[in-house]
């Protein structure tokens, strides 16, 4: 029943753990237990006490059965309030919400990942989806851009991810430091130093809408065709459940019909891209 | 057909506020409002269009739709409880009833709405077909001079009664039960003429869609002030924001919804400073688009109702009508 339909579920902060120095990747429990039962790629609103409500992707894959994590900058008022929350605070959640990544579609097929700075978060759902269902998926690639070495995220899953069978993990910086010898450049340009197969392959890419507009333009080159493109579109949301209209695009709910949308069906809705 | 008289619309009105709160056009500032009947002398059902359209009696300008308690230290008490009063909706015009059914297909879907559909639920719809329609009007290009739901009782102006249709059991009852009505001739409904307004919607969608690169949405962006009038008055215009307020002792808050609008400036921005709609003319488009296209799309009607009330309040005097038909004469 929707009776409910504003009424926000408790979560307790568990953990905080830095990615950047505005980033935290924060972990949820929920008091009755479990995990929030999402398909990757899907979303939440999430409630600061006192300060309101805002939509965050979840970075946790359901996988990961006993609490949910969200990767958050503080860039707004209910991010910096939640920035400061500590270990045992209250927040309110809503949701799952959105459509989700295509978990069922991409079964057999190979997977690159795309990610600009802040967008691995919610690629790293279907990311370690993959991981923990390893036998159902192909090659993947994990392809992640920032503008310094200090603003990559998940740095500490990278280990991980690489040892997995059938997963390479490429990483790049616009500006490197001291303490950086990897790559340096923009994140399409990681799909040139891998031998990246386009055939049964589908290509998930989150970052900002300028790195968004290049790599799209890198996989045309590579012969990726626009319905195995895979994105999340970013919009300003305030209900999650296709009332308050301010997700709209087109004729879509970016909350209900997405956020996941394949490069093809985005292309149809004008304003989108 | 049961019959209404005239002279006898006032004790109807006094006897309906015995089982409901009675909303119906009144006379305000030489234009006419929906407002809570307190003089039923008062009320007229024989005018032009209403300031406000009747949404605002399903879906409020400003409403709570979730408090929470933090003072006990365990556990944080929420409340998000639906709220209605009986209420009865006298005199709306097919366009109206139209935009309301139009509201439906948004807020009741299978994610409804509960307060909205609460209100829904309690109300009681009786409308009067138009007679004739205002210089703004339009419903006769859109098809919402017709209604065939939505109501439970339709009144037909015939002179010195009203004939009256049935729309619903609940209608029925009300008809039947009440002896004001008294037998009469079957009526015909009013067929309206005299439209100065005309849009032709033959694949009207598809057709928004064509010209969504032209150029002629940029003098109109350029004119438009961003006030928002349009959406405050548009009957089928159903976004909101939402805020939280927090009592002073921080203990107490409050989450409101208020009507929003997306010619308003910062209604696609996200945290972080980015705007996708960053310019007049992208949401001046997105509105007119909204309704004429997207809406379409979605739910197979088209999202304006023609009533005219934007055309009417547009303080640069944007017509979404010379709009759609400059585009149309572009691509011929």
């Amino acid at each position: 029943m929707n009776e409910g339909l504003y009424l926000p579920r408790i979560a307790v902060l568990k953990d905080k753990r830095a990615e950047t120095p505005d980033t935290i990747t924060f972990t949820f429990e929920l008091p009755e237990g479990g995990n929030l039962n999402n398909i990757p790629g899907q979303c939440l609103q999430l409630t600061v006490f006192g300060y309101g409500e805002a939509p965050i992707s979840i970075t946790s894959s359901p996988t990961q059965k006993d609490c949910f994590q969200l990767c958050v900058r503080d860039v707004g008022n209910v991010t910096k309030a939640l920035h400061k929350l500590e270990i045992g605070d209250k927040v309110g959640v809503r949701g799952p919400w959105g459509n989700g990544f295509p978990i069922e579609g991409l079964k057999g097929k190979n997977a690159v990942f795309i990610a600009g700075g802040l967008g691995l978060a919610p690629l790293r759902s279907l990311i370690n989806y993959i991981v923990d269902n390893r036998r159902d998926y192909g090659k993947v690639w994990v392809l992640s851009g920032a503008r310094t070495p200090k603003d990559h995220l998940f740095k500490w899953e990278w280990d991980r991810w690489s040892k997995i069978d059938r997963f390479e993990v490429l990483t790049t910086v616009d500006r490197g430091d001291d303490t950086w010898t990897g790559n340096v450049g923009v994140v399409g340009s990681l799909l040139y130093k891998t031998d990246i197969q386009v055939e049964n392959t589908m290509v998930f890419i989150c970052g900002p809408p300028i790195m968004f507009r290049f790599v799209t333009m890198d996989l045309a080159k590579l012969g990726f065709k626009d319905d195995m493109i895979v994105s999340t579109l970013e919009r300003h949301m305030k209900c999650g459940v296709g009332k308050c209209g301010h997700c709209n695009v087109g004729s879509k709910y970016v909350c209900m019909d997405g956020p996941v949308f394949t490069y093809a069906e985005m292309k149809k809705q004008p304003g989108a891209l | 057909m049961k019959r209404l008289f005239k002279e006898d619309v006032a004790s109807f009105v006094r006897e309906l506020k015995g089982s409901y709160k009675v909303a119906a056009p009144q006379e305000r500032d030489g234009e006419y409002a929906f407002d809570f009947v307190e003089d039923e002398d008062k009320v007229v059902l024989d005018y032009p269009s209403t300031i406000l359209p009747i949404k605002k009696f399903f879906f409020p300008p400003e409403e709570i739709i979730l408090e929470y308690d933090l003072s006990a230290e365990e556990e944080i008490k929420f409340k998000s409880e639906p709220k209605a009063d009986e209420i009865c909706i006298l005199g709306a015009h097919p366009c109206d009833i139209n935009a309301l059914l139009r509201f439906d297909m948004v807020y009741l879907d299978d994610k409804f709405d509960p307060f909205y559909k609460k209100r829904r639920e309690h109300a009681l719809i009786i409308g009067v077909y138009c007679t004739h329609p205002s210089e703004a009007c339009f419903c006769g290009s859109m098809g919402t001079d017709r209604v065939e739901d939505g109501y439970d009782l339709m009144l037909i102006d015939g002179g010195d009664e009203y004939g009256v249709e049935i729309g619903s059991e609940k209608g029925d009852r009300i008809v039947n039960s009440m002896e004001i009505f008294k037998d009469g001739k079957d009526m015909e409904r009013p067929k309206l003429e005299g439209f100065i307004r005309e849009v032709e919607t033959k694949d009207l969608p598809e057709l928004m869609l064509e010209k969504y690169e032209s150029d002629l949405w940029n003098d109109f962006g350029e004119k438009c002030l961003g006030c928002g009038k349009c959406v405050l008055v548009c009957p089928t215009c159903f976004c909101y924001n939402v805020v939280d307020d927090i009592g002073l002792d921080g203990k107490n808050g409050e989450r409101k919804r208020i009507w929003d609008g997306c010619v308003l400036t910062d209604f696609t921005l996200v945290a972080g400073g980015l705007n996708f709609r960053n310019d007049r003319t992208s949401r001046l488009k997105q509105r007119i688009l909204h309704k004429f296209s997207y809406f379409d799309d979605k739910y197979g009607v088209s999202g304006c109702t023609g009533c005219g009330r934007c055309i009417n309040v547009c303080p640069a005097d944007i017509d979404c009508t010379r709009i759609v038909g400059l585009l149309r004469s572009e691509s011929k």
